[in-house]
């Protein structure tokens, strides 16, 4: 159709032709279809401009969408809060849409006075579309500010994570920043796992997600934090750390380092402690230590399970060992014959390395490999630090490695390879994540025989009523604990040092039906009395003793004071040649 | 009851209304029935009402609109001319009455409230207003001693008139452009068309300049970092590009919820959060169907009144739409316009199912036409193309 055409129309029209109008009006209608389909086709095509727009959901460098993002609450194993969201408003200014900033700042700071005037004023100049003014304001101010009626300011309703235990369980639970991504602990952990590909499908906003359990009982998690925090003022320690494994299932049910943080203000995590820095890290999962005697545990553990030494075999320690131009000899030593027991009660260096080379150095070192010594810690923490171990062990390194200088592991490494010498040498892999045993079970890996580990727990027992550890059993008399303490002489400019020493103590509850391994360390420990002592037993070993008094109850173990229990754990080899001094094999106290 | 062998009126009707046309209407209800969840909720919760208070009253408004719908395209081409002539004097009586009785709502009077509820005369005026407009168009040009147009164009004064005093630009706006489609299609002059078009810009130029509130709209679109309100649209626009292609999912649009009329004027685009913008090119898809498939049905008609009403009626809703998509999409400045049985409202639904009523009756196949030239009724209509 030509406008020419269409020009001669209108004389048409006066000769009132009725055929001819009809024409011209569905050829108008034509005109107005194409019209229209020209106006829907811009219309569509606007659709398709702004379909094809890449959207800019970040807010200053971060999505929108994990700002708003709920997270899972973190639950104990009984099912008590550990973590969890609170929605907060918070205050964000478009600049360009500011009409007046001098009104704005004047009225702004008539509810948020903490601002500062200059600050807030550069703030909210100039032509950005999105500035935060005050993140996580309480509902109430925000209706304040929102009553103001200031154009340009607005809210995101934002996840807050909040952890009612405060600072008790830190470490663990970790901490989130300020837009509401993990950043330690568990949190980044989830984060890692699966949090994070659900927020990013969509589906973590504006709805609750199922909520995680831990394998932490927080009422052992109290204990635990109180008692240890009660080292602090009792021996004056820098820094104490523990923690408590269920020997079945590989959880953990306590896990506390000292100096710690508070995961509701993650910036405290980076606070000077004692005007040092990077003291609040977790001495659990990220410290290594040279253990010390506690270490001697996995020696014999080792050598007996090797078939080469046995409980009553006796050893010559009356004098030192020499290497080169080292001697290694005992502190407060018997220098006599002792016998394989002995040696473990008397925490004998000398004892042990010939126990260690009795079984062969080479077998030590792998029986550590076997242990996983050598490798990090698996669990599922972010914060973990591989630990040193020669790769191979020369005569003297071995020596050292066998009563745990020379060697740094984490807490953690000691915990589960403890909890496996009383589990029947069954290592089990330890979690922060609930887990029943029959899921366990698949994971066990025997290390070592069943034979062995009753004779560790006897061992063990042996140690807390004669030797190192009774200070600790006269503290949780009845629970049946056991466990071997460790002195550690800590390297100050390049040599040990007596005089600072860390001390360990490495156990297991109740040995008759092993069910708990701990580990609790405290760094530095002064005397709590003059006349008290230094060493493990005197301040790991009690805390140990008063955590299990406290727990052993919560946790359905009943105290019992019947000697026959601590006789059924001599081994039938003993029993036949008990040693005279050793009361478990003797009924008379 | 739909047989061939007996001619009852529903059989008749139903051999002969524009299905496709119809079944495309029916299809627009339900999206907006269903559009209506997604946007509507937010704004009944930010009035303190139940969340589902405008999806209940929506369900509710759809029951009348289809039965106005279905019994208004039963009317034969002379019923709907008086019916048109009743409901044309009916609603100016309104409109002027609303200028005394109406209620004052953000400074205009447009609603007419008796028993609990609230009228818009101007809805109902537009669809009258165009059969009428057509019909006496028609006799103009079949009968030259007739002053029909200047009747219509008296008409249209009358219209305008009451609806600037309101104020109402928008549908003052619709009403000379009802009048001017007339004018088009009637065949007047492309020279006198481009005279019109410039007398229209110069209207547009003087209620720019008369009109305080449109021509802060007008400057705000220009300059939308002016300072201006835009509050509206930038939450409409944010709600299409968080939707992107396949929308966020029923219910977890968060922009769409921030859009003060996301369940009149911008359903639209509080429905592109959560449908996607496929969606809205389906819907954009189906309205063009509809306006295309009546246009070309009042074309086909030979009676020269039925023609020009259907077009009129198709280009009004066409411009409805139209207004209404390019509001929300950020096209034009920003004009209250609800998008025909889509938006919540109804007056505005009622008032749209007369006016499609009427395509659809107007559009019908006639028997009558088809024994005058012995083909049915779209082939006599190419005949008469030829």
């Amino acid at each position: 159709m030509s406008l020419a055409s269409e020009a001669a129309v209108p004389t048409i029209a006066l000769e009132g032709s009725r055929k001819s109008r009809s024409q011209l009006t569905r050829a108008r209608i034509r005109w107005v279809i194409f019209g229209l389909i020209l106006v829907f086709g811009v219309i569509a095509g606007r659709l398709v401009q702004l379909g094809s727009v890449v959207v800019e959901t970040s807010i200053e460098g971060q999505t929108r969408d994990a700002i708003t993002a709920t997270r899972p609450p973190i639950l104990d194993r009984n099912g008590l809060e550990m973590a969890v969201d609170i929605r907060v408003p918070s205050l964000f200014a478009e600049p360009r849409r500011i009409i007046d900033v001098e009104e704005a700042v004047t009225a702004l700071r008539t509810v948020l006075p903490e601002l500062d005037a200059d600050w807030l004023r550069r703030r909210l100049t100039g032509d950005r579309g999105f500035v935060w003014v005050k993140r996580e304001l309480t509902p109430a101010v925000a209706d304040r500010i929102f009553q103001l009626g200031i154009p340009g300011l607005d809210f995101v309703t934002e996840s807050k994570r909040f952890y009612p235990g405060g600072r008790e369980a830190s470490h663990i639970l970790g901490a989130v920043n300020i837009d509401n991504q993990g950043i330690a602990g568990i949190e980044k952990n989830m984060d890692d796992r699966d949090v994070a590909l659900l927020q990013e499908l969509g589906l973590a906003r504006d709805r609750a997600l199922a909520p995680v359990s831990l394998s932490i009982d927080a009422r052992v998690q109290h204990v635990m934090y109180s008692e240890l925090l009660d080292t602090f003022t009792r021996y004056k320690a820098i820094a104490a750390a523990g923690v408590m494994v269920d020997v079945r299932t590989g959880e953990v049910l306590a896990m506390v380092s000292l100096p710690d943080f508070d995961p509701n203000n993650p910036a405290s995590a980076f606070e000077l402690y004692d005007g040092k820095k990077d003291q609040r890290f977790n001495r659990i999962t990220s410290g290594i230590y040279e253990l010390g005697s506690t270490f001697k545990t996995v020696t014999f553990a080792g050598a007996i399970d090797s078939g080469r030494v046995r409980l009553t075999d006796n050893f010559d320690a009356r004098f030192g060992i020499r290497f080169g131009r080292f001697t290694i000899d005992d502190f407060h030593g018997k220098h006599r014959v002792l016998s394989t027991s002995e040696v473990y009660k008397y925490s004998s260096n000398i004892g042990t390395i010939r126990i260690m080379q009795a079984m062969g150095k080479d077998e030590f070192r792998a029986f550590l490999t076997k242990l996983g010594m050598d490798k990090p810690m698996q669990i599922e923490l972010p914060e973990r630090r591989n630990p040193v171990v020669p790769e191979k062990f020369s005569e003297i390194v071995a020596a050292t490695a066998s009563f745990g200088h020379g060697l740094s592991v984490s807490p953690l490494h000691m915990a589960k390879a403890m909890a496996a010498f009383v589990n029947d040498g069954m290592m089990v892999p330890v979690t922060l994540y609930k887990r029943d045993e029959a899921a366990a079970r698949p994971l066990y890996e025997p290390v070592i025989s069943p034979q062995t580990s009753a004779q560790i727990r006897y061992l063990m027992r042996l140690n807390a009523i004669d030797g190192s550890g009774s200070r600790m059993d006269r503290e949780a008399r009845g629970y049946r604990t056991g466990g071997k303490t460790g002195t550690a002489e800590k390297v100050v400019d390049g040599r040990y040092s007596s005089s600072k020493t860390l001390a360990v103590f490495a156990s297991a509850f109740p040995l008759d039906d092993p069910q708990y391994a701990m580990v609790i360390l405290v760094d530095e420990p002064q005397k709590e009395t003059p006349q008290s002592g230094t060493t493990a037993g005197w301040n790991a070993g009690e805390v140990t003793g008063r955590i299990v008094k406290r727990v052993a109850p919560m946790l359905g173990i009943a105290p019992d004071f019947s000697e026959m229990l601590d006789q059924a754990l001599v081994p039938a080899s003993m029993a036949r040649a008990p040693a005279p001094e050793n009361r478990l094999g003797v009924p008379s106290l | 009851m739909f047989s061939r062998a007996r001619k009852t009126p529903i059989a008749e009707w139903w051999w002969t209304v524009d299905k496709p046309l119809l079944a495309a209407l029916m299809l627009l209800m339900t999206c907006g029935m269903v559009m209506s969840f997604a946007a509507s909720p937010a704004v009944a919760e930010r009035l303190g009402l139940s969340p589902w208070h405008f999806v209940i009253r929506h369900a509710l408004f759809i029951i009348p609109t289809i039965g106005v719908l279905i019994a208004t395209s039963f009317l034969t081409h002379r019923q709907a001319r008086v019916a048109a002539i009743a409901g044309l004097a009916v609603s100016i009586v309104l409109l002027w009455a609303t200028l005394r009785f109406g209620v004052e709502v953000k400074g205009a009077r447009r609603w007419l409230s008796f028993a609990g509820q609230s009228l818009q005369p101007s809805e109902f005026v537009k669809p009258f207003f165009a059969v009428i407009g057509a019909w006496l168009f028609a006799e103009s040009m079949k009968r030259r001693d007739m002053p029909a147009r200047i009747l219509a164009t008296g008409l249209m004064g009358l219209i305008v008139g009451a609806l600037l005093l309101q104020p109402d630009i928008g549908q003052t706006a619709l009403v000379l452009a009802t009048w001017a489609a007339l004018l088009f299609l009637s065949g007047i002059s492309w020279l006198l068309i481009f005279a019109l078009a410039f007398v229209g810009v110069g209207l547009l130029f003087g209620a720019y300049m008369f009109f305080p509130h449109f021509a802060r709209r007008i400057d705000t679109f220009i300059n939308p970092e002016g300072g201006g309100n835009t509050y509206q649209i930038d939450k409409a626009l944010a709600s299409l590009l968080e939707g992107g292609w396949f929308g966020r999912g029923p219910g977890e649009s968060l922009a769409s919820k921030a859009i003060p009329d996301a369940h009149a004027d911008y359903v639209f685009s509080a429905a592109a959060g959560e449908f996607g913008i496929l969606f809205c090119l389906v819907l954009v898809g189906l309205i063009g169907f509809i306006v295309v498939r009546a246009l070309v049905g009042a074309q086909a008609q030979s009676s020269l009144f039925a023609r020009l009403a259907a077009s009129t009626l198709a280009i009004q809703f066409a411009m409805q739409c139209g207004i209404n998509l390019a509001v929300n999409l950020n096209l034009v400045p920003p004009k209250g316009m609800t998008l025909p049985f889509v938006s919540y409202g109804g007056t505005s639904m009622i008032a749209i199912a007369f006016a499609m009523g009427l395509v659809l009756s107007l559009t019908r196949a006639r028997p009558e036409e088809r024994m005058t030239t012995g083909l049915p009724a779209y082939r006599s209509a190419m005949v008469a193309a030829e």
